[in-house]
């Protein structure tokens, strides 16, 4: 009697444990828990609860979001995949041809960017001022010089930033470079001198000192009849003298090096803050 | 009666389990030691004649003076595993130069910040390929 009685205590625990996990995980949860993952940017349990949510049934604004979160995760590669499955969606088709190129731009994948627009395929309608934006920071940020034109790149951005963008184009255009072979020169005329003429004014004065003392102690020992030291010094200062010439030349390539990488520092951080000065995806929340 | 209970018990515990899913989620240990700035390589590079002569020369300056001096150079890599490396990677003639020119700015007491970027445990960081004569080689190297 008694075993009869746990038997169906139990068998009511279960069955209450089972309806409740049933309306826990009905496809309305489900969703509406994805959507809160999405908006607190927890982007890859959102991914999975969305893909969950699909196994219920077809839904292109969760296909979206699902995009979106691969996006967001550097997915670009699934994301890419997610857009084109919509491209024939009565609802989000515009929307998902322009994630498609912003994938695109985003992970870096220039050639087919540019083959598609100029293919004139899957082209948002009303957004061509987006791509366009994306092509020329393509330019900019590879440093194409020769595809840019000034005034083609004011057009295409907002007037707030056209200083910002005139200064970017000169930097770009008409860097402030040393010349590798001047200061080689500079260097063989006085020690060190190239190091100044690229701006290490301290390794310049040191390279001079050097060379100079070295120079001293081997004359100076000439002059003392030590010719093993005298020779000794005059093969290092040599050494040191060879070196210096090597380190100017290559001083003002490290120098035309970092112009370019401070100014593609500069350019990343200014586009990527303004979020390449496109619009955010749909559905992001703020 | 015991089958019907075991089979009871082990639907219970699979709802159980399932609550157990946050632990995949458990924060991992940061260690917050400085890690060591340099590795030594004490090993002879029997590759070629250069390289065995060279690495000679570089194990005779650890175990002589370097190991016993303790680990001063402000740069990484230091400058005898850059004077090495130098050379392996171009020629014994430029390498030669590169090491010189080193040489010349760790005498410099003054050292320009801006020039180098800072390695673990304060180091310069200062690599052989920002000497190559390649504006190319410099900007993609410090671009990764």
């Amino acid at each position: 009697m008694l075993k009869k009685f746990f038997l169906i205590i139990l068998l009511l625990l279960l069955a209450d444990s089972l309806s409740a996990q049933n309306v826990l995980f009905n496809s309305k949860n489900r969703l509406s828990f994805a959507d809160n993952l999405f908006c607190e940017q927890d982007y890859l349990r959102a991914f999975n609860e969305y893909r969950e949510y699909l196994k219920f049934g077809y839904n292109d604004t969760v296909i979206f979001k699902i995009s979106i979160s691969l996006a967001q995760m550097g997915r670009f590669s699934e994301a890419i995949d997610y857009n084109k499955t919509l491209f024939g969606s009565l609802r989000l088709s515009e929307e998902a041809k322009f994630e498609f190129y912003r994938n695109l731009f985003l992970s870096n994948r220039i050639n087919e960017f540019k083959y598609f627009y100029e293919t004139d395929s899957f082209i948002p309608s009303e957004k061509e001022v987006y791509l366009k934006r994306m092509l020329l920071t393509s330019d900019l940020l590879s440093m194409k010089k020769y595809n840019l034109n000034l005034d083609e790149l004011l057009k295409a951005f907002p007037r707030s930033i056209a200083d910002t963008l005139t200064n970017f184009y000169k930097r770009l255009s008409f860097p402030n470079q040393k010349d590798p072979m001047l200061a080689g020169i500079y260097s063989a005329l006085i020690p060190g001198l190239g190091k100044v003429y690229t701006e290490e004014y301290g390794d310049g004065i040191t390279a001079f000192l050097l060379t100079g003392i070295l120079t001293y102690l081997a004359v100076d020992n000439f002059n003392a009849d030590h010719k093993y030291r005298g020779w000794l010094f005059t093969g290092l200062a040599a050494y040191f003298y060879a070196g210096n010439i090597y380190g100017s030349v290559s001083s003002a390539h490290k120098f035309n090096a970092d112009l370019r990488l401070s100014l593609d520092s500069d350019m990343k951080i200014f586009f990527n803050k303004n979020n390449y000065f496109i619009p955010k995806p749909r559905f992001i929340c703020d | 009666m015991k089958i019907i209970l075991s089979i009871i018990f082990l639907l219970f515990f699979l709802p159980l389990k399932a609550q157990t899913d946050w632990e995949r989620w458990q924060a991992k240990e940061v260690l917050y030691l400085v890690g060591k700035a340099e590795v030594r390589d004490y090993s002879i590079d029997r590759s070629s004649f250069g390289s065995t002569v060279l690495s000679s020369i570089r194990n005779g300056y650890y175990f002589l003076i370097s190991d016993l001096d303790g680990e001063n150079c402000p740069f990484h890599p230091s400058c005898s595993a850059f004077a090495v490396e130098a050379i392996k990677e171009t020629n014994i003639l430029q390498g030669s130069l590169i090491f010189a020119d080193r040489f010349t700015r760790d005498l410099n007491f003054v050292k320009n910040p801006n020039q180098y970027k800072i390695h673990e445990g304060s180091k310069l960081f200062d690599p052989y390929y920002n000497y190559l004569l390649s504006e190319t080689a410099i900007f993609t190297n410090n671009k990764k």
